[in-house]
């Protein structure tokens, strides 16, 4: 269970823009992508959202992102 | 309200890593002056439902807006300023690396539980600082008001690394590994860190509740994730983080915290009470000793240092409008504090501190924690089998240590105990005795330097002497009441 979200995560990185993370504090890339695993159930909607859109990426029918 | 028209005011020195606001202290008390922005949250704030409650059963300190604030409030700190609010003060400053296991731990459950009344009308903490949490005696309070923002829709629970640095690790540091978290705080600002203390960790440790998630994953996420150059918070809104992966994130966090608890360890001071070596007659002299030097006149702020299990303290506090209580020794703190807790005590603030070395002052400049003397002297101090202790094992002279009283400017309840005693021969034992000036004579010599001795009184056999005595420095007081017995 917990290595599937973990490799799920992994792809998640491949889908992310570029920029700068401004915070009043240091919120920690790491820390705030591992409370999608740590939200139990509610994070494998997220999960199962983003392979989703991966699935849709890869067969060419996707929508094009307005980032 | 009437116009707050504050002339004397001063800007409190640590206060400015926040941009949107500044707090000021003026003799009306503490107020914070509010930007823009800041102002549109305390505006969303005030209208919830869960922060009149939790104000109202004292979790967060009491605030209000000031309406009519003056025009120097307002254009202080190099600002102009939105609003104005004002807070309830609190009676003694303290920082995470001076509370004992529970309260850290309090401190934690009560962040958590402000996190999710937040959450559930809308609104976030935006940090989770343990320096936000003070006490009013063992009841933890909310200070810092502004923390409190308007959750955006998909955003992910920013202040969730921090809370784990300032205190789930030591939490973990202290009931996991049974070391001290005191040492670590102070030292490091922010506390600490996944990386640092996922090195701490053993396979048997990955294993306890809370490691393999919060300390072991967070820390491979970091690593792995925390030099992208991404937006990874912008991401994670578009995809939707929803509200529920925070609130589950929070309860199972509350869950791991609540059956947190010390390693039953024994430390020769806790059990003081039960293996110290007075007879119950000198015991019952001694109490008697403090308490007519308590009931002599009205004492603001009295400190009680090397107060162990807390006997003296009680009695300080009949009289005393509040009570710091500090002792070295952590687990004592810890028992006083757990037992003030059950009772619901609110007078009595009980420290983990090493007089030998205490709290500095610290942060940006020196300026963002204060030293222990800076936070307000007090006016009654009570020094009981402790000089022994800062003379014999931590190597303080003796006419150091009563100057350091002196310039307190406080009145002195002191205990000198003599080198044939049991309890000063334990501490020579296997040490030179170079401690010359730890004899009775010199004792009486310094104190009478900076301090008039009301009252004296041997225990004993005449190896424990108590003395009750006024500070030279101090004008004298009228309402000194004249009751003592010779």
């Amino acid at each position: 269970m917990f290595l599937l979200c973990f490799v799920s995560v992994s792809i998640v990185l491949f889908l992310l823009a570029a920029g700068e993370v401004h915070a009043y504090l240091d919120a920690g890339s790491g820390s705030m992508l591992i409370q999608i695993i740590l939200g139990g159930a509610a994070g494998l909607v997220v999960i199962l959202k983003l392979f989703w859109r991966r699935i849709l990426d890869v067969l060419g029918i996707a929508k094009q992102d307005t980032n | 309200m009437p116009a707050v028209a504050i002339e004397k005011h001063s800007a409190e020195s640590g206060s400015f890593r926040d941009r949107n606001g500044r707090v000021v202290y003026t003799e009306e008390g503490v107020f914070r002056l509010l930007s823009e922005h800041a102002l549109r949250q305390w505006e969303a704030l005030s209208n919830t439902v869960f922060f009149q409650r939790l104000m109202s059963e004292g979790k967060i300190v009491e605030t209000e807006r000031v309406h009519s604030a003056s025009r120097a409030l307002t254009h202080s700190c190099n600002g102009n300023w939105a609003a104005v609010l004002r807070h309830q003060t609190v009676p003694f400053v303290s920082y995470p690396y001076e509370w004992c296991f529970s309260m850290l731990r309090d401190a934690a459950l009560l962040q958590l539980e402000l996190l999710r009344a937040a959450l559930d009308e809308g609104m976030i903490l935006k940090d989770a600082s343990a320096y936000n949490v003070q006490w009013q005696g063992t009841r933890p309070m909310f200070i810092d008001v502004p923390s409190f923002e308007e959750w955006e829709a998909g955003e992910p629970w920013i202040g969730y690394r921090q809370f784990c640095q300032l205190h789930l690790y030591p939490l973990f540091l202290q009931a996991y590994k049974n070391i001290s978290f005191q040492p670590w705080l102070r030292g490091q600002i922010d506390g600490i860190d996944p990386e640092q203390f996922n090195r701490l960790m053993s396979l048997r440790d990955l294993v306890r509740p809370g490691v393999f998630s919060h300390v072991f994953l967070q820390s491979k996420m970091q690593a792995r994730y925390g030099g992208a150059d991404k937006n990874i918070r912008a991401t994670l809104k578009k995809i939707g983080f929803h509200k529920n992966l925070i609130l589950s994130n929070v309860d199972r966090l509350r869950k791991i915290i609540r059956h947190l608890s010390l390693k039953p360890s024994q430390s020769e001071w806790s059990d003081y009470e039960r293996f110290h070596n007075y007879t119950d007659d000198d015991l019952d002299r001694k109490a008697a000793f403090v308490r007519r030097a308590v009931h002599s006149r009205d004492w603001n702020l009295a400190w009680d240092l090397g107060c162990n299990t807390g006997a003296f303290s009680r009695i300080a506090s009949e009289n005393a409008r509040y009570v710091v209580s500090m002792d070295a020794d952590h687990l004592a703190v810890e028992r006083f504090y757990q037992a003030l807790r059950s009772e619901g005590r609110e007078r009595i603030l009980p420290l983990v501190m090493n007089l030998a070395n205490a709290s500095p002052d610290q942060g940006w400049r020196g300026l963002e924690r204060k030293s222990i003397v800076g936070r307000g002297k007090p006016d009654l101090t009570l020094c009981l089998a402790l000089v022994h202790h800062l003379v014999i094992t931590a190597n303080i002279p003796l006419p150091e240590l009563v100057n350091w009283l002196a310039a307190l400017g406080t009145d002195l309840v002191i205990e000198f105990i003599l080198k044939e005693d049991p309890m000063v021969r334990t501490l020579l034992r296997n040490k030179t005795d170079h401690y010359d000036d730890y004899d009775l004579a010199v004792f009486e010599r310094c104190i009478s330097a900076s301090f008039e001795v009301m009252e004296r009184e041997s225990l004993e056999n005449g190896t424990r002497i108590l003395f009750f005595a006024h500070n030279r420095s101090k004008p004298d007081r009228p309402q000194l009441i004249q009751n003592m017995i010779g």
